[in-house]
Formats: C-alpha cells, structure tokens, sequence
C-alpha cells in the first residue's frame, strides 16, 4: 500500500467517523422526538396501569397447593410429572429456589422451611421480550408481558433469557397431559412456549387471576402498582418487601413479604 | 482485485448508509403509548359481522388477520356497518359453536386442514 | 461448472455415498421430530443443544473467509487469489450448516418466515438468522462470480468488490453476535461480553483450521496443490488466531478458579469439557510451534483437527449454563445427533460440489 493510499484511508474515516458523529447530533432530537426521555431516567413503565402482585408468605400455608391447581384448570396447563419438561405457569418452590441469590446464612428457619410461590415476574424491563426474535412476547398496556402462541417458533431465547425460570416449553403434545379440559382458555401445541399471563383474560371480564381468587388465606394481592391508593401499594408502603434478583435490574411487578 | 480511491468512497458511503438505516429502525420503532381502559369487555355474539355469502368465501382471511393482530391490537373489529367485536375466535364460537358440526363438516368436504384446532378447542373437542 | 459433480473416481463416490446416507438419515430422524416434538431429543433441563452448538460453531467457523479475503482485498497479497474462492465456498456452506442448525432446533420450523417478518433489532437471535442469511448470499454470489471470471479467462467484474468489501464488516460482525446470543444469559448478569470476544477469536482459529484441512484434503483427492506459500501463510494466520483463543479460554478458566466461579462448583462436566478442549488445543498449537513439524503434512492435519474439535467442545461448554444459576447435565439422543449430522453432510455436500466446480476451473486454467 503506498503513502498516498494510506493518507487517503485515514482521512476519509476521519470525515466518516465525524460525520456519524455530527449526524447523530443532528438527527437524534428529530428522529427519537417520540420517545419519552423519563423512560431512560428512571425505567418504569409508561402508561396508566401496571399490574402487580404482592404474596404475604405470613400467611401462606405450607402444602396447600390451591392456587397452583386453580391455574392448572384455568389455563389448561399440562401436567408433565416430576420430569424435567413439567409446564408450570405457577409453582411454589423452596426460599433456596426462589430467592437464589439471595443470602442464606443462618436465616431463620421460620423463612426457609416454607415453599414459596412463584410466576412470572411481568417485569417493566422484561429480558424475554427483548430475547424473542419474532415479537411474540410483548408488553401490553397494562404492564402484563403477553405472549402470542400463534407467533411463537419455539426458539427458547426467551428461556434462555428469563432469569427466573418463569418459561416453560412444550416438548411434546400437551393435550394428552391436560387433566381437565376447560374452555375458558385455548391450550397450546408442540413446539411453543407458554407462561404466566395474569389472568388477562379474566381480567378482561373484571376478575381478579385465579391464584387470587383460589387462596382462602388472602396471601395474594393482585392490584395496579401506578395507582397509589391501590391495595397493593397501601401494603408496599406499610411493609418490608423484595423482589425476586432485583440485582438484574428486570423490574419485576410481583413482590414478596417473607 | 485493486482498490482505488472511488472503491473506497462506495463502501464508506453504502456503510454509512447501513449505520443511517439502522438507526432510523431503532428509532421510528418505539411504540406509541395508548391510554388504557379498565373497562369490562364482553365478547359479543349477537349478530354476524358480515352477509353469510362473503363470510362462506371469505372468513379464513378475516380469520387470519384476527390472529395476527389480535393479540396486541387492543382496538375492536369494525364493521362495514359500524359495529364492534373483539377479535377472538370465540366471538364466532359464541353463536356458531352450538352447531357442533359447524367448522368440521365444510373442511373435511373440502379437505381443509385449520390449524385452530391444535390450540383452540373445537366445538367437538368441548368438554360435555 | 455445476455438471463436474457428476464426474469423479471411486473415493468421490463413495464419499458422496456416505454423505447422502447421512443426509437420509437426517431427514428420517427430522422427521420423527416433526411427528413428537423436540421430546425426541435429550433436552429438557437443558434448554439448547447440539444443534445449537453446531449452529455457534459453524456460525463462528463462517466468518474465517476474512482472513482470506482482507489480505487479498486490502493488502493486495496475491498468493491468496489462488484459495480466496475456496475459502468463499467455505464461508457459504458454514452459514447454510449453521441456519440449518438454527431451523432443526426450532419447535415450529413452519414459522420460519415470521423470523424476517417480525425481526426485531433488540434480540441477537434475530440478528444472527439475517446476518447469516445475507452472509450465505454474499459468499455464494461473489465465490461464484470469481470462479467464473476466471474460467474465462478475464478478471472478476467490478460489481462483486463492493460485495466483498461488505462482507468484511459483516464477517467481524457475524460472531460477535452469535457470541451475544449467550451473553445476554442473565446467569451472567448480562456482561459476559468476553464470551463475543472468545467467540471472534475461535472464529478464525477454527475456520482456518478447516480451510487448512479442506486444501490438505484437495491436495491428497485431487492433486490440486495451493503451494507452500499460501499453506505457510494459512498456518501463520491460524497460529495467532488460536493462541489468542486459548490464552482467551485460560482466562475464562482462570477467573472462575480465583473467583470460585462456575468452573470449580459444578465440576463434573463443565470443567472435563473446558479443560480437556483447553489441553487439546494447547497441544495443537504446540505442533505449530515445532519447526521441524511445522512442515509435515501429517503433523498439520492432526494439529488443525485437534484445533477444530477443541474449539467445538468449548462451544458445547458455553452452552451448559442454566439461566436460573448452575449447570446442566445433558445427554443427546441418537435422534439428535442423526438430525445434527444429517446437517453437516447436507453442507459439505454443497462444499463439494462447489468445490468440485473449482477443481474443474483450476485444472483447465
Ligand atoms: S419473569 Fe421472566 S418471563 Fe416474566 S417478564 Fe420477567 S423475564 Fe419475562
Ligand atoms: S420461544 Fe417463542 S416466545 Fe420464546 S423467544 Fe422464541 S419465538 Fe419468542
């Protein structure tokens, strides 16, 4: 390469790298004119309605399992056993699960002893979504992070991306599995994957999730977490609560009372 | 394969394109904020939405664009006439499902195979 | 050009005899996918496997046409005219392996086409299907517009430059996302970005390992002979880019041995599968380093192999981690790994027919 060529090289990348840059100056007021600037400062969620539910393990009982078969039948849920491709929108697994990284050296038994139940997250700054190369999770509206099973290609991105294992992928048929058939709710097929919706189409209805609905002991609360006299925020402002790896910086709409 | 100067400019140029292009699909993609409404929805099966002679040739693509847009389209069918349905399967069912044989005996005529029924439960499959 | 895969010796044949069976066998064990679901396979707490492996490796492997083609193109080094269309084809058949491995991975492969439908620029995943897919392209049509100019006779026309000036930024481009498809795993809190940096490095190391192997091969089956120049200079080229690999893939362990990290608390598997492919590398390179090997023709091919099946174990390594936290154990079935290699022969068929073509060229030219 002779002297020429080479001063020719740099000069020109010089000039396009100043050119990105003033452009970028110049066209970003225009061009990003739509988005909201407070959605960089601090992530919450835009919009009116955010969904949210708080679980009150005080009150929980250990081996009550109503609010999972309530989903189970709800949603037609397929029940694979104890294998290792069980589908499960709702579960109630050990502290050591739940709150993984959270510490455990010499916590009281009273905590760790119980099972704790556990869903989806809808999370205001969800991984799955951004994982899911064909837009078939999203977020709604109302904070619910949706998925469109007919658009779903059963990658696992979105597992993949999920740091709470709230994503479950159906290996196989999931009609056989299905215990009760009910239609309130369509099933899914092979090759998809399913999870937590919030009951939206309950809500749509005006009902409060089934998991809400199901537990005799009140542990759940399910309200908006943008309207401040919401149940649901009454008792975030009254008690000390966690959100499940709040380190990741997911947002997660479900908190905890331990 | 020599590269002069104008090779240069080109590829620079076509790059800084790309970089443009990329930028503008980050950018006009950001979604509109539409004010929610807590109202209680019902499905609404009253009445047909379209003459049954253009629903007999035409239903599968009304279909097709409900399952596409249905899901994330908060905003109800309209009509030729101005009335409102939610986009669901179950705003057909709602009427046409008591006939259980409503769906199936037209498709196995014509030996159409819908892939509904993998997920949605067809009137045949409902529980009794 | 197409036409001279029909013509050939008794290994060609037989060669091709076992690709097809392969293949056949492929479609038969997909096709039972298709019929159960991806049960047939030994996922399950495991989320991505073989073919995802496949899929990272070949993906990576595809990009080593750069190392050909900048030389070539930027720095006017001509030796490299003589293997660049090799090293095209090279990079057209590893894309087409890799999207295939993506394809057979995928729960409703039916819905392919909603992949470019509904892309999105925030998910890696959606990025690596079309930069392979433009990768392919790029690959196929100047590969084949050269080969073409020179069974002419005449130089290759102006309109492929812009195509392979292109297919530099997309080649560096290509592993580095393939490489982010992992590191936004939240098991590692979203920053693994070493692992794009891994992945980039292995890239070349491995893809000119196997250009190395593919022009030995050619050599052997075809009496076509790049020259001691061109195979010095692959050597040079693959030397740096897999000591920069393994020094990479040391770190890695490094940091979790002083950091107690993964490596140490999970150590069946994870540490078996990143040390035993830490050590076969490293003994790979070694054989590159020796002068007096450096020049044996069997000592290279065993070094190249060992480089090749190194990087590729380092891949499944990667690929073990749970998001939930912790590590896997995962067992392929032989369903999966007949689809899987299917895959493979399916490519290296296309390779040796395009490959074949440019025997035909060569020979005449
Ligand atoms: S909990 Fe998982 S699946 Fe639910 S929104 Fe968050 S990242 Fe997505
Ligand atoms: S499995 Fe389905 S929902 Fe999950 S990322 Fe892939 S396409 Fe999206």
């Amino acid at each position: 390469m002779n002297e020429e060529r080479r001063e020719f090289i740099k000069k020109t990348s010089i000039g396009f790298l100043a050119g990105i840059g003033v452009s970028s100056g110049l066209f970003l007021n225009f061009l990003m004119e739509k988005t909201d600037a407070s959605l960089w400062s601090d992530k919450t969620v835009a919009g009116t309605i955010r969904w949210g539910m708080l679980i009150d393990m005080r009150k929980c009982i250990d081996g009550c399992q109503k609010c999972v078969d309530a989903c189970r039948l709800a949603h037609d849920v397929p029940d694979f056993g104890n294998s290792s491709r069980q589908i499960e929108w709702l579960k109630k697994s050990p502290y050591s699960e739940v709150f993984s990284t959270s510490g455990r050296d010499f916590i009281s038994t009273e905590r760790t002893k119980k099972s704790i139940p556990s869903l989806c997250n809808h999370c205001a700054d969800p991984s799955c979504v951004r994982a899911c190369p064909t837009q078939a999770l999203f977020k709604r509206f109302d904070g619910i992070v949706a998925l469109d099973y007919h658009r779903c290609t059963g990658c696992r991105a979105c597992m993949a991306s999920c740091p709470y294992d709230a994503i479950s992928f159906n290996w196989s048929d999931p009609r056989p599995a299905i215990k009760t058939l009910n239609d309130s709710y369509p099933t899914r097929e092979k090759g998809v994957v399913e999870k937590c919706n919030f009951c939206s189409e309950r809500l749509l209805k005006g009902k409060l999730p089934a998991c809400v609905d199901a537990c005799p002991e009140k542990t759940l609360t399910f309200g908006d977490l943008n309207d401040p006299k919401s149940a649901i925020r009454q008792l975030l402002e009254k008690n000390q609560t966690m959100q499940r790896k709040p380190e990741l910086g997911t947002l997660p709409s479900v908190f905890y009372i331990i | 394969m020599k590269i002069t100067q104008r090779d240069i400019v080109i590829g620079l140029l076509v790059l800084a394109a790309l970089v443009a292009i990329g930028v503008f699909w980050l950018t006009v993609k950001t979604e509109k904020i539409v004010s929610p409404t807590a109202k209680v929805t019902t499905i609404d099966s009253t009445a047909c939405i379209a003459p049954t002679e253009y629903m007999r040739s035409h239903h599968m693509k009304i279909l097709n664009e409900w399952r596409n847009t249905g899901a994330r389209d908060r905003r109800p069918y309209v009509t030729a006439d101005g009335k409102k349905f939610q986009k669901s399967l179950d705003t057909c069912l709602g009427c046409h499902g008591s006939n259980t044989y409503f769906c199936i005996s037209c498709h196995q005529y014509a030996n159409a195979k819908p892939t509904c029924w993998n997920c949605h439960l067809s009137p045949l499959d409902k529980p009794q | 050009m197409i036409e001279n895969a029909l013509k050939g010796n008794r290994p060609y044949w037989i060669w091709m005899t076992l690709l097809l069976l392969l293949i056949v066998s492929g479609i038969s064990a997909y096709s039972q996918q298709l019929r159960l679901g991806l049960s047939v396979t030994g996922l399950g707490d495991a989320l991505w496997g073989l073919s995802i492996m496949q899929f990272t490796f070949m993906a990576s492997a595809a990009a080593s046409t750069l190392l050909v083609v900048l030389p070539l193109s930027l720095h006017d080094y001509k030796p490299f005219g003589k293997i660049v269309v090799i090293a095209q084809f090279l990079g057209a058949s590893a894309s087409a392996i890799a999207l295939l491995s993506l394809c057979i991975d995928m729960g409703k492969p039916q819905l392919i086409l909603d992949l470019l439908r509904y892309a999105t620029p925030y998910s890696p995943y959606s990025w690596a299907f079309f930069l392979l897919i433009g990768y392919f392209l790029i690959n196929l049509v100047t590969g084949w517009a050269t080969l073409g100019a020179e069974r002419k006779g005449v130089p290759a026309p102006t309109w492929i430059l812009p195509l392979i000036y292109l297919s530099i930024p997309w080649a560096i481009t290509l592993p580095v996302v393939t490489g982010f498809v992992y590191a936004s795993f939240p098991a590692n809190h979203w920053i693994a970005s070493l692992l794009a940096l891994r992945l980039l490095a292995s890239a070349y190391a491995s893809g000119t390992a196997l250009l190395l192997l593919i022009t030995f091969i050619m050599k052997r089956a075809a009496g076509f002979d790049v020259g001691r120049e061109v195979t010095d200079k692959l050597v040079m080229l693959l030397t740096y880019a897999a000591t920069f690999t393994f020094v990479l893939v040391g770190v890695e362990c490094f940091a979790s041995l002083c950091g107690k990290g993964l490596l140490l608390q999970y150590k069946n598997l994870m540490v078996s599968l990143t040390w035993s492919s830490l050590l076969l590398g490293i003994a790979s390179l070694a054989v590159f380093h020796v002068p007096a090997w450096k020049n044996s023709f069997r000592h290279l091919t065993a070094a190249s192999l060992g480089v090749v099946l190194s990087i590729f174990a380092e891949k499944g390594a990667a690929l073990l981690y749970l998001s939930k936290g912790g590590v896997v154990a995962y067992t392929p079935t032989m369903t999966e790994l007949s689809m899987v290699l299917g895959v493979l022969a399916l490519g290296t068929l296309f390779l040796t027919i395009l490959l074949k073509a440019v025997l035909a060229v060569k020979r005449a030219g």
